[in-house]
Formats: C-alpha cells, sequence, structure tokens
C-alpha cells in the first residue's frame, strides 16, 4: 500500500525490491502453468497469494463484503475454468485484475438502479456508532474515526466507477499506470488523466481530514 | 522545471514525489520548485492527507469459508463438464437453457413407459417358437388318418358326439 510517508529506500534496497517482485511474478505465471497442466495445489497458492487483494479491491469498489466475496470467487472461477487456455502474455495480476475490474464495474452498473437499497455496509457503520453509546474516554475517538471513514468511503465512491478503479489499484495494489492501463484497457495518458481528476476529487473533498 | 499541476500528464510527478519514488535529481528540483510554487504546496499537502485518509480504510476480513465454498464451486462444475462437453458444441446457445427441461420431460415419459402396467418389458416375451416341419409333418399325419377313414371329417366331429 502506497504511504505518503513513507522514506526513500536506498538504491540497493529498492532493486532488491524489485528483483524479489519480478521473481513473484514470474512464479505467478510459473504457478499458472502448472495448473494448466492439472496442478491443483499450484492453484491453491495462487488462490492464498491473491485472494486478499483481490477480495479488498473488490470490496473498495462495490462497498459490500457478501457482493466482494461474491464477485472474487467468481474472479478465481474464471481463473480456474480458463486454465487450459492460459499463456503467459501479460502479468498474471493484470489478468486477474483485469477481470475482477470487469466484474465490479458490471456489478456497479447493475446496483445503480437499486439505489434504494442501503449497502450492508452503511448498516455496519451505522450499527458500530450506535454499539458504542456508553460514554467513555475512547468513544468519541471511535465515534471520529467511524466518521472520517465514511468521509472517506463516500468520498471513494463519489467517484466515476473507472476512476474508482484506477485509484484504488494505484494506491492500495501499488500498480503502475502501464499496468493499470492494460486492466482497465485504456492508454497509459488516459489512466494518468484518470488519476489526474480523481485525485483532485478527493482532494477537495477530504483534504480537511489531514 | 515545469510545474506538475498546470498539466495533467505530469501529475504523476507530484504523486512520485509524495510516495518518495522519484530519482534524487528529481526529487530535488521538485524540492526547490515546491518552495516557490504555493499551488503544489498546496496540492502536495491535500494529497498527503488524502493518502493518510486511504491508509485508515482497513478492508475486512475475508470469510473463513471463502476457499471451500470455492472449491465446492469448482468440483460442482467439474461434475458437470462432462455434459456440457458432449451437448454444448452441437446445441445452439439459445436452446442449451432448455436442455435439462427437455432431458427432465425425457426421463419422465421412460418411466412412465416402464411402469405401464400389462408391459412389462424386463421380463422376457412368452412367444410360442414353432418350427414350421413340425407343422407340416402334423397336417400330413392328419391328412393320412383322414384318407384312411381314422379321422372324423373336418366340421362333423360336434355332430357325431
Amino acid at each position: 500500500m502506497k504511504t505518503g510517508l513513507a522514506p526513500q529506500p536506498c538504491s540497493g534496497e529498492r532493486v532488491r525490491e524489485d528483483m524479489v517482485a519480478v521473481a513473484a511474478l514470474e512464479r505467478d505465471a510459473e504457478m499458472m502453468l502448472r495448473v494448466r497442466d492439472g496442478d491443483t495445489d499450484s492453484f491453491t497458492y495462487l488462490l492464498e497469494r491473491h485472494r486478499g487483494p483481490v477480495v479488498h479491491f473488490l470490496y473498495r469498489m462495490v462497498r459490500n463484503q457478501a457482493v466482494a466475496e461474491e464477485l472474487a470467487q467468481e474472479v478465481f472461477f474464471r481463473v480456474y475454468r480458463s486454465r487450459a487456455t492460459y499463456e503467459p502474455a501479460a502479468k498474471f495480476t493484470t489478468w486477474l485484475f483485469r477481470i475482477a475490474t470487469h466484474l465490479a464495474l458490471n456489478s456497479i452498473r447493475d446496483s445503480r438502479n437499486e439505489r434504494g437499497q442501503t449497502s450492508l455496509d452503511e448498516h455496519s457503520v451505522e450499527g458500530t456508532a450506535r454499539q458504542v453509546a456508553d460514554r467513555g474516554p475512547n468513544v468519541e475517538h471511535q465515534l471520529m474515526k467511524q466518521a472520517r471513514l465514511g468521509e472517506v468511503r463516500q468520498g471513494i465512491e463519489s467517484l466515476p466507477a473507472k476512476q474508482r478503479a484506477a485509484v484504488l489499484m494505484h494506491k492500495y495494489e501499488e500498480m503502475e499506470y502501464v499496468q493499470i492501463a492494460k486492466v482497465l484497457g485504456c492508454s497509459e495518458s488516459a489512466v494518468k488523466s484518470l488519476l489526474f481528476r480523481a485525485y483532485e476529487t478527493l482532494r477537495a473533498r477530504l483534504a480537511h481530514l489531514g | 522545471m515545469r510545474c506538475p499541476i498546470q498539466s495533467r500528464d505530469n501529475a504523476e510527478i507530484l504523486l512520485a514525489y509524495v510516495d518518495r519514488k522519484l530519482e534524487p535529481d528529481s526529487m530535488a528540483a521538485m524540492d526547490r520548485h515546491i518552495e516557490e510554487c504555493c499551488g503544489c504546496q498546496q496540492a502536495l499537502d491535500g494529497q498527503r492527507a488524502v493518502w493518510s485518509a486511504l491508509d485508515a480504510w482497513e478492508a475486512a476480513e475475508i470469510s473463513r469459508d471463502f476457499d471451500r465454498r470455492l472449491w465446492q464451486r469448482i468440483d460442482w462444475e467439474q461434475g458437470q463438464s462432462w455434459w456440457k462437453k458432449m451437448f454444448q458444441p452441437v446445441l445452439p446457445f439459445a436452446l442449451r437453457p432448455a436442455m435439462p427441461i427437455a432431458a427432465a420431460c425425457v426421463m419422465l415419459v421412460a418411466t412412465a413407459l416402464f411402469r405401464t402396467p400389462g408391459v412389462d418389458p424386463l421380463l422376457p416375451q412368452r412367444t410360442e417358437v414353432l418350427d414350421i416341419e413340425q407343422v407340416e409333418r402334423t397336417l400330413e399325419d392328419i391328412e393320412m388318418l383322414r384318407e384312411l377313414g381314422l379321422a372324423a371329417p373336418a366340421g362333423s366331429s360336434s355332430r357325431t358326439m
């Protein structure tokens, strides 16, 4: 996850980190080729490694944990189903997030007509707020934290779906512009434009939280 | 240095600067620019605030049975696959959803046929196999008896008795 105040690693460390990342990516492709050859243990490895990022990305996209998990199940199911035709032409994560983004965008589009329904996520926020009704030193802090989180969620939700996907991949998955472009099926400059507009909106909405 | 917030293409410089991912030379150039540029200072503070706010948004825990549910679905799908492999290539897409219903109807009709009373196809049928030579021989014997006068003419038996 990107952090605004992270210390700058020295070049040696960065090279080592990059090498580890490249090795991991190659390992993903290697594992997927093994899955293609019928090795289910390799699929378990890939599931273990990418389950969290995929579910979390989908959760932040659709803001509903149950829906996010259902969509993530569909993502991994599609990966497994298309194992026979897998070719390591692109990064495994690009392929994975391309499926996830496609499903999330469809889900957002489908649920747009059901605006009347309040999401489970909103229920949980309200529920937490109600649970901390008794007075104590941490109560105020908890309430402020919840309010802050609510604003962050609303800020992200206010973004158009593609901008939201771009920000989430950039911020939480630390993807490069070129990879985000491949996931979203657009040019690198289009991604820069998406991020520029998205962060501009978020700065206007969330800057006071800093 | 060109001001990063004036151009969308250069916006990545600002993001990379906040993330401290610029090369040392670019970092130094950006440091100098920010000291002079009020707009960039504001954007930078805003971006730091945004990322700090986003950091606070932790994702919820994943259900413990996530993997089990996935494998269950995969297993189920694999159980179905022989059927799909056999029929999917030959069936038009529009008819595919109707196939399970059609299969159920065929099963019902077949069950009804097998259970019809009086016709039990499972039991061996009692057909009498007639030997043609034996029939011919019997007919010849009757004819011979008739010629010898030992047999009653056809149709007289009921009257004489």
